[in-house]
Parts: structure tokens; C-alpha cells; sequence
């Protein structure tokens, strides 16, 4: 019973990460396509997105097991940075997934990846480290009042 | 305002407030004295009845209509609801931390900021979170500017 909750507590961690990369991704290949003129996604691809995507956000609990919020030692984070990249760029290339884009398109995406990634390493270990040492701050100064 | 702590060898602890007039910081402190005097009636497992002294507690739950009260020791029971216990010891340090926790923010360990919600770390070990309804509220309570 023990080892199902600690399961079923991991899943609930992952699932929200992978919906969130899982749903950029797709927004990302709806763009393209309208852009080239379609107005679908294929039903298959989204699969595919949607597996790339619980596999890094598994990868990624397995990395910080104590949490993304947590301080983390750089060499995870830049393992994690690679993670993504080759699950996101390798996927995209291996599967097909832009096809049809031209080079600067895909060069656009790439970016549109490192700006994601960064974004989310600078809100977790810069903005919301930054507001915990505030916090602890001023809790310090309420209690010795 | 003036402090004087006069030992005369008195055998009761005697507080005379000298003011010019009951304003708020009086009546303030007036409510803190009080609070700070009232023990919190609580009971523990065995039903045997403890008078708590309400800086002993380090946070207070709801669970099915049984409010249950935890120090870093013990855990009791009371028959007060979380409502009550914040209105009578929020001088205290006692603060609403979601719709089924108060907590003492004098006995939180440290705290965590995770978006939206603030997780508590306890000296029982455990991790309160703080939803994100007040979350803001403990944000302007420990002087964050510009929190709700």
C-alpha cells in the first residue's frame, strides 16, 4: 500500500510538468501548422508529444527527487537542460514532428525551447529562491518581535 | 512607549498600563496580556484534560468537525473550532493557513515560497502548505509589500 501512494504522490508531481510541456509543445506544432496552412494536428503526434514529454518530466523527478523548487547542484541542472534538448530537438527530428519547416523555423523553435527552459530554471532557482529568503526574513523578524 | 519592569518581590505578577488615553496600540496590548494569560483547554488521548499554554502550539487541523491540536510533543484535542482559536490568539501568532489548519507562526521552522502557495516547515517534522487563498494573507502579515 505504501509503495502504490508513494507511486500514485509521484505521479501526481509528474503529470503536472508533463501537461505543461506536453500542451507548449502542441501549441508550438498548431502554430506551425496553421502558418503552413493546415489546420490540424495529428492525432498520432500528439501522442508522440505527449510521451517525449512524460519521459522528461519522469527524468526530471528522478533528477530532483526533492522537488524543481529545491536548490539544485548544477551538474543536474545541466544534465537536465540536455535532457530536454534531446528529447524535444531528437523527437522533433527522429519523428517528424515540424516537418516540412524551413532551417530558420526550426532555428526559431530551438530558441523558443532554451527561452522555455530558462525561463523555468530562472523561476524556480532565481525568483522563487529569491522570495523563500525574503520570506524566512521577515518570519524571523515577526517571531523576535 | 515605555517599558518598566519593577520587581518588588510581590508574590502575583501585577501589569498596570499608564496611558493618556485607550487607543489602539492600548487596546493592542490590552488583547495580547489577555491572550497571552488564557490557556487553551485541550484533552489527549486518555481524555485527561491539559491546560495548554498557547505558545506551545505549533499548529491545529480539522478533521471531521475534531479540531486537533499538535505542540511539538503531543497531540491533543479541543472542543474550540479554528476559527476561534485564530480570532482568540492571532495576536498570538496563531494565522488561518488553509480552510482546515491554523498555524503558530512563532513555531514555523522556516518557510518556502512554491508560486502561488508557501510551504511551512514545523518542528514536528511536518510541511504545512499554505494554500494559495492565504497565502497572500501571511504574505501582508509578515510585511511583504504589496502581497494581496
Amino acid at each position: 500500500m505504501n509503495g502504490f501512494l508513494r507511486w500514485y504522490r509521484w505521479g501526481l508531481g509528474m503529470k503536472y510538468h508533463m501537461g505543461i510541456y506536453t500542451v507548449g509543445l502542441i501549441f508550438c506544432k498548431g502554430v506551425v501548422n496553421a502558418l503552413m496552412g493546415e489546420y490540424e494536428v495529428d492525432s498520432l503526434t500528439m501522442l508522440e508529444m505527449l510521451i517525449g514529454s512524460l519521459l522528461f518530466a519522469s527524468a526530471e523527478t528522478a533528477l530532483f527527487p526533492g522537488g524543481l523548487d529545491q536548490p539544485q547542484p548544477r551538474g543536474r541542472t545541466a544534465l537536465w537542460a540536455a535532457l530536454g534538448n534531446l528529447l524535444y530537438v531528437g523527437g522533433a527530428l527522429a519523428l517528424g514532428w515540424f516537418r516540412g519547416i524551413p532551417l530558420w523555423g526550426g532555428l526559431v523553435l530551438i530558441l523558443i525551447l532554451e527561452a522555455g527552459l530558462f525561463a523555468m530554471w530562472f523561476g524556480i532557482n532565481v525568483a522563487m529562491q529569491a522570495d523563500t529568503a525574503d520570506l524566512n526574513r521577515r518570519l524571523r523578524d515577526y517571531q523576535q518581535e | 512607549m515605555k517599558i518598566t519592569v519593577d520587581q518588588t518581590g510581590g508574590e502575583e505578577v501585577e501589569v498596570i498600563l499608564r496611558c493618556r488615553e485607550v487607543d489602539e496600540e492600548v487596546l493592542r496590548l490590552l488583547a495580547l496580556l489577555r491572550s497571552g494569560l488564557q490557556r487553551l483547554c485541550v484533552w489527549d488521548e486518555r481524555r485527561q484534560t491539559v491546560l495548554l499554554n498557547p505558545a506551545e502550539v505549533v499548529w491545529c487541523e480539522t478533521v471531521e468537525d475534531h479540531t486537533f491540536v499538535y505542540t511539538d510533543q503531543a497531540l491533543y484535542q479541543t472542543g474550540l473550532s479554528l476559527g476561534e482559536l485564530e480570532s482568540r490568539w492571532g495576536d498570538l501568532g496563531f494565522f488561518r493557513a488553509g480552510k482546515s489548519a491554523v498555524v503558530n507562526l512563532h513555531q514555523i521552522r522556516s518557510l518556502k515560497s512554491c508560486g502561488g502557495r508557501i510551504e511551512a516547515a514545523l518542528p514536528t517534522g511536518e510541511r504545512l502548505m499554505v494554500s494559495r487563498h492565504y497565502a497572500p494573507l501571511l504574505r501582508q502579515r509578515l510585511g511583504q509589500e504589496g502581497s494581496v
